[in-house]
């Protein structure tokens, strides 16, 4: 618990601010992650790139994200992860449980681990999008709505 | 569809990587089930302290509640916040004056009660409360 005073302390008093911000940051590049791989796969021709182009800002996006979300996720699992009610909160951790899950299941894929999942990264990755857009909708959300 | 190539064979970074991953899935779970089993010791305690006498001038903090919702005492009277909880809260009124700052868990914070204010957590907004003053 030291760990989230000295960070709190560390920004001022404001690193709920911060995990707001992070996790918004999160879930616009993992939308961003969802356009670039369409247009490596050719399903789609927006954003207007090339798809080597679309491949590589993919993956220099992915490893932003995660080290985004990494960074939030500590923070909470450190601080405040444990309850389960109200039902947000309780949402909140099943959602942030499911990212982990499915990015490990991801790169299980990526480092050959698993070679039978390369038809299902698809929906590995729009399963990520979708959770963290859960995960910000019962943090990011209720933050707004309650100020 | 990548310009980078992709390795061939698992390697042992990967091996990390994944297991990072899952560390990360199961921490969450993990940490619930844990503060589950203090939570019910904590409650435990409590019980064993309220049949000792335990004041009705204490609003504690857990569950991201505070409890009681409302507390109603005289004018005067020294009101206690603990947070039994496992995540830092503030007592702060919306009105502004009074603010706690950061209250660690197992930590507590008093007042002495000279007016009635509506309150909140400013880490976690939807925790709020009320203290009412009589006389």
């Amino acid at each position: 618990m030291d760990i989230i005073k000295s960070l709190n302390d560390l920004l001022g008093g404001q690193l709920l601010l911060w995990k707001v911000v992070l996790t918004s940051l999160v879930f616009a590049c993992s939308g961003l992650q969802v356009l670039l791989a369409a247009r490596f796969y050719e399903a789609s021709t927006v954003p207007p790139i090339s798809t080597g182009t679309a491949a590589t800002a993919h993956r220099v996006n992915g490893t932003l994200t995660l080290g985004l979300a990494m960074a939030v996720a500590f923070t909470c699992l450190v601080g405040p992860a444990g309850p389960t009610s109200p039902t947000r909160v309780l949402l909140h951790s099943v959602f942030g449980t499911l990212v982990f899950v499915l990015l490990a299941l991801k790169f299980a894929v990526l480092k050959r681990l698993w070679r039978a999942g390369d038809r299902y990264l698809p929906w590995i990755g729009s399963g990520l999008f979708l959770s963290f857009a859960a995960i910000w909708a019962t943090s990011v959300a209720d933050y707004i709505t309650a100020r | 569809m990548s310009d980078v190539a992709e390795p061939r064979t698992a390697s042992l970074a990967g091996i990390l990587v994944v297991l990072l991953f899952l560390v990360f899935a199961v921490a969450g779970p993990v940490v619930i089930v844990w503060e589950r089993l203090g939570a019910d010791a904590g409650a435990a305690a409590a019980r064993e302290g309220a049949g000792a006498g335990g004041g009705g001038n204490t609003v504690g903090m857990a569950g991201l509640k505070f409890q009681p919702g409302t507390l109603t005492v005289a004018k005067g009277t020294t009101v206690v916040f603990d947070n039994d909880d496992t995540a830092p809260h503030t007592v702060t009124a919306r009105s502004g004056g009074t603010d706690s700052g950061v209250i660690d868990p197992g930590r507590s914070f008093s007042l002495v009660a000279s007016e009635g204010f509506d309150y909140f957590c400013s880490i976690h907004p939807s925790m709020t409360a009320k203290l009412v003053v009589t006389g």
